[in-house]
């Protein structure tokens, strides 16, 4: 497929901007993006790399896993150097949603709502996210615990009422939370995904779940659910424990909290069990760069006729190939001019077929 | 009378007996049409009987013979009895013709104001009329300008209502009978093509542009633009053409249908 080098340098920029990559010093990081960019530059398939360098950011940005800002900042103007604001607006986007939400949550701290309302034992942080400028998450249901429910309202009472007219979504899929937990051999700090802090909560009042009862009282979609629980039974850390022992979760499964859990560690990551990312996420990712891309021919071919209103289909075609930012065969134009005729935004000549008339 | 030469004198006698004209109208049109068959069937037909207003009484009563029992339209079995009246099978190209003289929208059906209004823009008022007009509004297909507004026209009224495309099977039916009257030798490769790789239905876009490409583009392909703006999938056809070995480098290989 020619994406793939488009994909590939997109994860191998994702591989240099991240943490934990502290051997390298600024200077040899910045060499290493501008040889990058000079890759880049042969890449057909812009689009494809955008989408997946914006998947790789939104993970660093959110997971604060981003070594350096600078260096981020620093390749988003590279990248606008080479193809133009339009190409890194949405980028920029999400740098600018993450500063936002920092003054947010630093005046949301400050509010009355907060100081009066707030249940005592838990902070939270939240980063508001414009929709447009993020990849697309599906929304995922979950019923949360009284208390996370409480902080979820106050927190939408007190933005609605700086900001009037917005619509806030939660995105519990992104949650993530730090749970104390006293085990009788010491006692931990668990560092989980917002799924695994709903399923060990109900762990507080009671010793022994089974699959269905923990269905039934999160509301967790059933294949999540049992990613889940695999990963706090099943997994290298084991806070619960499965009856019977295995690596899959049945449906008559039951589970139990791990009083003999004991780890080297005060500070522990339950890490969640990743899904087959890779294969599943990457087709979608690929996919929807392509409706995009028919999109984008479309509204490049309107944006032109509506400049030009009387073109020939040789110059349309021509002008086409010099806008558009990704491979595509002179066919495959012709369907969406033809698409866009039947739709009643072109229609071809009177007297001429070959010239298109622009239909205001 | 005296005045004309002989090779007008007999397009005289001829224009009459198609028409069923006087003698005075049919010289009066010959000359304003310079002596052009064509033209002076036009004014004829489009002026100077359309002035003589037919009786909208009598287009009702006619309009109520062919009305379906249920509805205030003429449907199939009323076309059933207009063809059988007109002498004329059903399926006969010239129904079309008929029917985009009087701008009927839909293939099948004549509402009444199509009927009526049809009729007198005819300057028909009766069936024989009607009959007697078969066989000039059978050579108007022979005319180019006029066949391409036919077929154009076709479109439209053989499609389902509501849709904007052509089913497959409506649009492959049209065809085999428009070029059958307009002869392209690759229509039968077209429509077995389309049955083959399409299988879709046809936007008005390409079935006008499929006219266009039999009318200028010749059917050994000397003069097939790829880079042109045909649509793609006139553009597929002619691969496919090529393909199937029908076309070779300008030439066409099999001549042994219908010529």
């Amino acid at each position: 497929m020619k994406n793939r080098p488009a994909e590939l340098i997109a994860k191998f920029v994702d591989e240099k901007l991240r943490a934990g990559n502290k051997g390298t010093s600024e200077e040899e990081l910045e060499g290493t993006l501008d040889k990058v960019l000079v890759l880049f530059r042969y890449i057909q398939g812009k689009d494809v790399f955008e989408a997946f360098y914006k998947k790789d950011l939104a993970k660093r940005l959110l997971l604060s896993k981003s070594a350096s800002i600078d260096a981020e900042k620093s390749m988003i103007t590279k990248l606008k150097t080479e193809c133009g604001s339009q190409f890194t607006n949405k980028l920029e986007g999400m740098f600018k949603d993450i500063e936002l939400s920092k003054e947010i949550n630093e005046s949301f701290k400050q509010s009355s709502q907060a100081r009066t309302k707030l249940p005592s034992g838990i902070e939270m942080s939240v980063h508001v996210l414009t929709t447009g400028y993020w990849p697309t998450y599906p929304p995922m249901d979950v019923r949360l615990p009284h208390e996370l429910n409480v902080y979820q309202d106050i927190f939408k009472e007190f933005y609605l009422s700086k900001h009037s007219g917005r619509r806030l979504m939660w995105q519990n899929s992104l949650g993530h939370c730090v749970l104390k937990a006293d085990f009788p051999k010491g006692k931990k700090e668990l560092a989980v995904s917002l799924f695994q802090t709903v399923v060990l909560m109900l762990f507080n009042d009671a010793q022994n779940l089974c699959f269905q009862d923990i269905k039934e009282s999160t509301g967790i979609e059933d294949k999540e659910l049992r990613r889940t629980l695999q990963s706090l039974a099943c997994g290298k850390v084991r806070v619960l424990q499965k009856i019977p022992k295995g690596k899959d979760v049945d449906d008559d499964d039951s589970f139990v909290f791990n009083d003999q859990f004991t780890a080297p560690l005060y500070r522990i990551k339950v890490n969640a069990i990743q899904m087959k990312e890779t294969v599943e996420e990457n087709t979608s990712t690929t996919e929807r760069v392509f409706q995009d891309r028919q999109y984008q021919v479309d509204a490049a071919i309107v944006r032109i006729m509506k400049t030009r209103k009387v073109l020939s289909h040789t110059l349309l075609i021509t002008e086409l190939f010099q806008q558009l930012k990704f491979p595509i065969k002179p066919g495959d134009l012709k369907k969406r001019i033809e698409s866009l005729i039947d739709r009643e935004y072109l229609e071809r000549d009177k007297n001429n077929p070959q010239i298109y008339n622009y239909l205001a | 009378m005296n005045k004309l030469g002989r090779g007008q004198r007999d397009k005289v006698q001829q224009f009459m007996s198609i028409t069923g004209s006087s003698e005075k109208v049919a010289v009066q049109a010959l000359k304003a049409s310079d002596w052009q068959f064509e033209g002076a069937f036009d004014i004829f037909y489009s002026h100077s009987h359309a002035k003589s207003a037919a009786d909208t009484r009598h287009l009702e009563e006619l309009y109520n013979r062919y009305k379906d029992p249920y509805a205030d339209m003429i449907l199939v079995d009323g076309i059933t009895l207009l063809c059988n009246d007109l002498q004329v099978d059903p399926q006969d190209i010239v129904m079309l013709v008929v029917s985009w003289h009087m701008k009927a929208a839909t293939m099948c059906e004549f509402s009444k104001q199509e009927f009526i209004t049809g009729l007198q823009s005819l300057g028909i008022d009766s069936m024989d009329k009607l009959k007697e007009r078969i066989p000039f509004m059978r050579s108007e297909l022979k005319d180019e300008q006029k066949f391409r507004e036919i077929y154009n026209y076709a479109f439209g009224w053989a499609k389902e209502k509501g849709q904007k495309s052509l089913a497959l099977d409506t649009a492959i039916g049209m065809w085999q009978l428009l070029f059958a009257e307009k002869q392209w030798p690759l229509v039968d490769h077209w429509c077995q093509f389309l049955q083959a790789r399409h299988n879709k239905a046809i936007s008005r876009d390409t079935w006008s542009q499929l006219l266009e490409f039999a009318r200028i583009v010749d059917p050994a392909l000397s003069n097939y633009d790829p880079e042109g703006a045909w649509p793609y999938l006139i553009d597929e056809f002619v691969d496919y053409l090529t393909e199937h070995g029908i076309i070779q480098k300008g030439k066409l290989n099999d001549w042994s249908y219908k010529l």
